[in-house]
């Protein structure tokens, strides 16, 4: 199932461009929306909660389009912007509840997964404080809370960890996991950081140069079938040298990785047994092996790739 | 992952669920806002210093009559007819409507926009346009308290003082008052949402009010004295605020005393500065950036 379709889409604020000719789907599920500060993330989700229009191309969410169809998508729409957007002096219930009743849920419905939705969000002792006196950290997971308090079919969060320490962000980071996973929603989480989306998402969206690609399914976009062998040496420069020099007699293509100047990259191809060859080098030379895996990309590589 | 149904149902440790019941939309989403609005302007669910000022405004407006109908209670065989004609009272209550529309109104628009809350708004069914509809109407429906309560309440007295209306004239003078009332209640809400969507603190749109109703004032003067010099005002001085509701009173209620300029030119201009205050307020939320 898909919850956004975006064919040849194009937006531009005034001349400048944000992105051109983009087609791509989001499916259920975790998505990471990923791109540099100023790529265009903010200014997608505004084309999908139908603020603004696209310049050309054609855009559903839901199944509906925004340009005629905005209000039916926003009720079943939670949104978390960047910013911070929380009445200084309303409770956190009272808000999320008025969130939630906005949304269409009647008062006594609105009330009771006001109470829920922050709970799930470890608010559950808090909900009564006004949200001007609460921490970066709290109001966070406010915003959060009002975004998935209606049950909504697609929730979309605008840089969710920012402001947070990194224990903050850890906790943050399972919450929206545990949203997208034991929840049951389809989230799309912006980021300009990698590792919070490898962490979170099934899936990648990448928005640069101008353009939104799809990266697919993060765990088969990082791994390779058919790419080298990493091989973790416990061992010294020098060691490293002579294990090095081994495996080349035996005619095993060897390269240092470029960034970990104690793992090697092996081309598999070059031996009949390159994993037999690899633990008998290092056995006979006295290193130890700390890991031998099949290299996978990071999401750095992808993300490379794709703005090519 | 979306299933639904009794089926798909799955209990968490606290609470979480499907929700499949009735969504209300966008009238709902109205509903909510204005009530919510209404709540805030009238400092409900918040602090006591939240509510002084507007019951002070809504006090300040039924005053008069409360106290114009004991005198006339207490010395109802010396006072002949005691009580002020109805066109007279909207003059006697253009400082409670200045106090709200200054210090009160403000507070349904500007807390929004200095907390940012707005993006979380439009994500719901609301629109920019059903956003502002729901903000006039909550100020609209507060100051109606102040431009229809206190005249029904004289007319009220009146009868039982024996100087009401004769039950012929009562629903000619019951559309008076609600349509003189709405129409005054709609010109102030234009114009102090007008002014609110200029700004996001209420210091800054108390003070847009004042200011413009002070040069409205002498606007109106120039205006209004430029084609009368015999005393009576011209046309022009429905420019001025604080002249305004009187002699759209007086027109309505066909007792012109300050003016003489019709009932229609009257409403042409009213209509006319009440249109414009909207459509300012509608291209002010039409630009404002919520996302981008």
């Amino acid at each position: 199932m898909t919850v956004v379709v975006a064919e040849h889409l194009s937006k531009a604020w005034g001349e400048r461009p944000v992105f051109t000719d983009s087609t791509f789907v989001i499916r259920e599920g975790v998505t990471g929306l990923l791109g540099a500060n100023g790529a265009g993330k903010t200014t997608l989700f505004g084309l999908l909660l139908g603020l603004h229009q696209p310049a050309s191309g054609s855009l559903e969410v839901l199944g509906l389009d925004p340009r005629t169809a905005a209000p039916l998508i926003r009720q079943r729409l939670g949104y978390s912007p960047e910013h911070e957007a929380l009445p200084a002096d309303m409770t956190a219930y009272d808000f999320v509840r008025h969130v939630a009743e906005l949304h269409g849920l009647p008062r006594r419905a609105a009330a009771g997964r006001a109470s829920d939705a922050l709970y799930e969000v470890g608010l559950g002792e808090e909900r009564s404080r006004p949200c001007g006196t609460m921490s970066t950290g709290q109001k966070q997971r406010v915003k959060l809370a009002q975004a998935i308090a209606h049950d909504p079919k697609l929730v979309l969060l605008d840089e969710p960890t920012n402001g947070l320490d990194p224990i903050q962000r850890d906790d943050m980071l399972e919450l929206i996991h545990r949203c997208g996973h034991d929840l049951g929603l389809s989230v799309i989480v912006s980021s300009h950081l990698l590792d919070e989306i490898e962490r979170t998402c099934d899936r990648v969206v990448i928005v640069a140069n101008g353009r939104i690609a799809e990266g697919g399914e993060i765990d088969a976009a990082m791994q390779t079938e058919t790419g080298p062998l990493m091989v973790e040496l416990d061992a010294t420069p020098e060691t490293t040298e002579a294990f090095v020099r081994a495996l080349t007699a035996l005619g095993v293509g060897v390269e240092r990785h470029p960034t970990d100047r104690f793992a090697l990259l092996i081309d598999p191809d070059t031996h009949a047994a390159p994993h037999d060859a690899v633990m008998a080098t290092a056995a006979s030379l006295n290193i130890g092996v700390r890991a031998m895996r099949r290299h996978t990309r990071s999401l750095e590589d992808v993300f490379f790739e794709a703005t090519e | 992952m979306t299933e639904s149904g009794p089926t798909a149902a799955r209990i968490f440790d606290r609470g979480y669920r499907r929700y499949d019941g009735e969504r209300k939309g966008v009238s709902g989403a109205f509903f909510t806002l204005y009530l919510a609005t209404l709540q805030r302007i009238l400092g409900l669910r918040r602090g006591a210093k939240a509510k002084i000022l507007p019951v002070m405004s809504i006090a300040i407006a039924y005053l008069p009559t409360i106290v114009f109908i004991g005198i006339a209670a207490l010395f109802k065989n010396k006072l002949n007819n005691g009580l002020p004609d109805y066109h007279e009272y909207y003059g006697t209550i253009i400082a409670a409507i200045s106090l709200f529309v200054a210090f009160v109104a403000p507070e349904a628009l500007c807390p929004d926009r200095r907390h940012r809350v707005l993006g979380i708004y439009l994500s719901s069914p609301l629109s920019r346009l059903s956003y502002v509809a729901a903000k006039l109407a909550a100020v609209f429906t507060v100051l109606c308290m102040v431009t229809i309560g206190p005249v029904l309440l004289l007319a009220v007295a009146r009868t039982l003082l024996d100087a009401g209306p004769s039950l012929a004239d009562l629903p000619v003078l019951l559309l008076r008052i609600v349509f003189t009332g709405a129409a005054i209640a709609l010109f102030f809400s234009a114009i102090s949402l007008a002014i609110s969507s200029f700004t996001d603190r209420k210091a800054f749109a108390s003070a847009g009010f004042i200011l413009v109703s002070i040069v409205s004032q002498v606007v109106g003067a120039i205006l209004g004295t430029a084609a009368h010099g015999n005393g009576r005002l011209g046309v022009g001085a429905l420019v001025s605020t604080s002249l305004a509701p009187g002699i759209f009173a007086e027109q309505v209620y066909g007792k012109a005393t300050i003016a003489n300029f019709g009932l229609l030119p009257t409403i042409v201009v009213f209509g006319g500065v009440t249109a414009a205050c909207l459509a300012i307020l509608v291209i002010r939320f039409r630009q404002l950036e919520v996302t981008r």
